[in-house]
Formats: structure tokens, C-alpha cells, sequence
């Protein structure tokens, strides 16, 4: 039997925002689990990849098992022209498929004015949206187009899915000036997944979201990222899972 | 004072330093010491910083630091770093096949120090015969050899070998946080303005590199706080650079 045979296949995810704090905390709790595509535009996550390995100084040659699953980090700015397609085209040319989809690349600038600041609010307007909504909106299309869209019953097997990482702050109001453009953005990619997840149920392709409160302030950042794999092994879709505090 | 360890086992806390390929293979380590013997290092530089001023001499061109040999120091917890434990644990994590020569120095920046350039350390280091025993290391110290150009005494026999490992040990700084400076840049090529990436100088961690024709690296001018390090080199026999990148990449003093 060569290596690996009868093993079960790893999943495959492409996970956007790897870097931060969410995707990082998803990286090292579920590298083992998944052949991770961590898709980071500066900062990579902190687990092993094919740049980075952890070495024992007293023991240098030794083989450390926190090195046997290493994430493949995939720099882009998915903001540039033709960068989603690129980490489309990379993602399938390097492990062949995609089973889930996340979401996690996030971008937040609370003007100080609130929303009577129209300036202030309208600075940031177009970002908030592009990244929220257009880069989720756009990935998962051209994952669709590239892969998803003519394969339904291997979808289902599979059990292929998309997770889009949204708020709280999508559905409720909280104290404080600011957070409005980022809440509305929130809001709309949760009715986008909705739609997403009617418009992908025909290849078998189900869509979801995760809408945790503030992490890691007042949800530990392992939850949220636990939720996205609860929701990657579920048969849910149109889902927007609140990861809320516990009761205090 | 409490002289260095015998045993690195019993000092080393971090067992999972990080390997990393970009822009040019390096390694960065937090935590590196246990706390009590981190604390017993920076008593140690401190004090020399205290009763030794005028060692911390601004005396080395273009670069906008203090340094001051550590040679003299090898009796206190920072001879650590002087130690044939040390020198073989980094030449073990660099995967270079070093002489057992060593160049050590105290490096302190005083706040608003300029950026440095970028430059690779493959640069020569000349020490006294005879060569250091598997067991011990050679400083340049030992002998009157000069470290930069072998200046010595007609008839002193003396060996010119290349830098192999650089290595940066952060020591007795404020907390460091982003906007501060102070960093060491890793660079992909000398003319860049901007490095790939950067190494803050948080204390009681490390950075260290083969030094090759391509580790451009350099200091990152320090706004808010000044800057300590320990910075030290390993060596390898110039026979070995020149087989394998040729004698035009040494670079002179």
C-alpha cells in the first residue's frame, strides 16, 4: 500500500483574511483537519507553511510533528484586478478541488462622527462594501464558474460549502458612534448569503454565514472559528449562526 | 555575579523557534530564555552599560549605534553567548558548519537613530592561530589579531575566516509596539527602500541568518524608544564561501 492510501481525503479550504485574527485562530486549530489555501495580503498566519517551520534549537534535526500539516499561504491583495482569479486558479492547480469556502478577509474604520458625518462615513464607504460583500459575492462566483457549477453531485458528496464571516453588528444596534457603514455591510452580506445559497442549491453547493459577537473581547476566537467547521458539517444552508457570549 | 550556564538545556525555554524562507531564509525566536536567567542577562547589561560608558562608543561608520565588546564580559550571564554550547546550538539551527570563531558585541541605539543600509555580513574576521578546539571558541579578544583586516604583530600567525551566522538577541528595552521602529529589516535586495519584513526588537527574543551574497538586512530607525541587542556572528573557513559563492562576494572592510 503506498502512503496515504486508504486514508481519508483532508478537506480543502480556501480561506480568505488568514492572517488576522479570526483566519489566523482558524489556521492553527484546524490545520490538521483541512489542506488549508490561507489567503493573506501582508501578515501569514501563525502555523507552519511552506515558508515557515518550527525548529527545536536543542534538537535541530529533529522531525517535530507540529511541522507534519502545514497550511499553503497564498499572498494577494484580492482588492487588485485579477487577484481572485488567480487565487482560484492557484487553490484548484494546487490540491484540485475546494470543499469550503472562507469568507474571513474583513475591514473595519469607525469615523468618529457617526453617521451625521457624512464625509467621515462616505470615506470609507466603498471599501467597507467591496470587501464585505464584493470579495465574498466574487469568490465564491468564480469558484462556481471555475469548479462548483458542473459538478452537483460531487458537491454533495462532498458536502461542499461556503462560509462568509459576517457581524453581529449585521442585525442588531450597539452603543457608540461609528460602526454603521461596517453594520450595513454586515447586513448586506447576510442577505447576500441568503441569496447565495438559493443561487448555489442547484450544484449542491450550500451557503452560510457566522455573525459572532466582538472576538476576541467577548467571544474567544477559537469559537468562532469552531463555528465555521460546525457549519462546514452541517446540512445547513442560508444560515446567519449567531456566536454570541455566554450569559454572564 | 552569576556566571553563564553550563548547560543551555536548563536556560532555553522556547523549543519551537520559526524557520522562515522570505525574503532570505532566517529564524526568529520570543521567549528564547527562561524569565529568571532573561532577567540575569539584562542585570548583566545593564550594569556594564552602567559602570562601562565609555565602551558604548559610537564607532562604527554609517551605522547609528553604540557598540561595545563582549569579549571582556564572558565571567557573567551574558558569556552565554560566548559559550561552545551556544555557538553550536545556532550553527545547528543555521545548518552552517562554523570554525568556533566568534564576534560578539553590545549594540544600544539611542532613540531617533537612523536607518541603516542594507548589507549581507558576508564580511571577513580575522583571528589568532591556532584554531579553536571542537569544545571551545575563539574571540577576537584572544589575541592582538585585528578582527576587521588581521593587523597583528610581524610573525603572528593568524586565520582569516568569513561571518557564517548573524544573530540579534534583544535585551533591556522598553515594550515594543508597532510604530515604534527600531526593527531589523530583511531585505530582498539592497535597493530596496522598503523591507519584505521586519523583526521588532521585543525582548528576551532573537533573530539569526546564514550570511550569504543575499541576506540584505539592516536597522530600522528607531522613532520612541532606544534600541539594546546583543548582536553576534559565527564563522566558516573562507575556503568554503569561495567554493561556494566565489571570493568576489566577500565583502571588505
Amino acid at each position: 500500500m503506498s502512503p496515504g492510501e486508504g486514508a481519508p481525503r483532508r478537506r480543502v479550504c480556501l480561506v480568505t483574511g488568514a492572517g488576522g485574527t479570526l483566519g489566523n485562530a482558524f489556521c492553527r486549530a484546524h490545520v490538521a483537519d483541512f489542506d488549508i489555501v490561507a489567503v493573506c495580503r501582508t501578515r501569514g498566519p501563525d502555523v507552519p507553511s511552506q515558508y515557515e517551520s518550527f525548529v527545536d534549537p536543542l534538537d535541530p534535526a529533529a522531525d517535530l510533528p507540529e511541522n507534519r500539516n502545514r497550511v499553503f499561504v497564498l499572498r494577494a491583495d484580492l482588492e487588485a484586478p485579477g487577484q481572485i482569479e488567480r487565487v482560484v486558479d492557484v487553490a484548484l492547480a494546487k490540491f484540485g478541488r475546494v470543499d469550503l469556502l472562507v469568507n474571513a478577509a474583513g475591514y473595519a474604520r469607525w469615523p468618529a462622527g457617526g453617521l451625521l458625518d457624512a464625509p467621515g462615513a462616505m470615506a470609507d464607504f466603498d471599501r467597507h462594501f467591496a470587501v464585505h460583500v464584493g470579495l465574498p459575492l466574487q469568490l465564491a462566483a468564480t469558484l462556481a464558474e471555475k469548479f462548483w457549477m458542473f459538478r452537483d453531485r460531487a458537491n454533495a458528496r462532498a458536502n461542499r460549502n461556503v462560509v462568509n464571516v459576517s457581524s453581529l453588528a449585521g442585525s442588531r444596534v450597539f452603543p457608540g458612534r461609528g460602526q454603521g457603514v461596517y453594520a450595513a455591510a454586515k447586513a448586506a452580506l447576510d442577505q447576500l448569503t441568503r441569496h447565495q445559497a438559493a443561487e448555489f442549491a442547484p450544484f449542491g453547493v450550500r451557503v452560510n454565514a457566522v455573525a459572532p459577537d466582538s472576538f476576541p473581547q467577548l467571544v474567544p476566537t477559537e469559537r468562532v472559528a469552531a463555528a465555521i467547521v460546525e457549519l462546514d458539517r452541517s446540512a445547513e444552508t442560508g444560515t446567519i449562526r449567531p456566536v454570541l457570549a455566554d450569559a454572564g | 555575579m552569576t556566571p553563564a550556564p553550563t548547560s543551555l538545556a536548563q536556560v532555553v525555554d522556547n523549543r519551537r523557534w520559526v524557520r522562515r524562507t522570505q525574503p532570505f531564509p532566517h529564524v526568529v525566536a520570543q521567549h528564547v530564555f527562561v524569565p529568571a536567567f532573561y532577567a540575569e542577562l539584562e542585570a548583566h547589561f545593564d550594569r556594564i552599560r552602567r559602570t562601562h560608558p565609555e565602551a558604548f562608543q559610537r564607532n562604527m561608520p554609517g551605522y547609528d549605534a553604540a557598540g561595545a565588546l563582549l569579549d571582556h564580559h564572558r565571567d557573567g550571564p551574558l558569556g552565554v553567548f560566548l559559550s561552545r554550547a551556544w555557538h553550536d546550538l545556532v550553527a545547528g539551527v543555521a545548518r552552517v558548519r562554523a570554525t568556533g570563531d566568534v564576534s560578539a558585541n553590545l549594540h544600544h541605539h539611542e532613540p531617533g537613530g537612523t536607518s541603516g543600509w542594507p548589507h549581507n555580513d558576508l564580511n571577513p574576521g580575522w583571528f589568532p592561530e591556532p584554531a579553536p578546539d571542537p569544545g571551545e571558541v575563539r574571540l577576537s579578544a584572544d589575541g592582538d589579531v585585528g578582527y576587521h583586516k588581521g593587523n597583528r604583530p610581524a610573525g603572528r600567525p593568524a586565520r582569516e575566516t568569513i561571518r557564517a551566522v548573524s544573530v540579534l538577541f534583544y535585551l533591556a528595552n522598553p515594550p515594543w509596539q508597532p510604530g515604534d521602529g527600531g526593527e531589523t529589516g530583511l531585505y530582498r535586495s539592497p535597493a530596496d527602500r522598503q523591507p519584505a519584513a521586519t523583526v521588532p526588537p521585543v525582548n528576551n527574543s532573537l533573530v539569526l541568518f546564514e550570511c550569504t551574497p543575499y541576506s540584505w538586512h539592516g536597522f530600522v530607525g528607531n522613532r520612541r524608544n532606544p534600541r539594546s541587542s546583543v548582536v553576534m556572528w559565527l564563522h566558516r573557513s573562507k575556503d568554503d564561501v569561495v567554493d561556494r559563492w566565489g571570493e568576489a562576494s566577500i565583502v571588505p572592510w
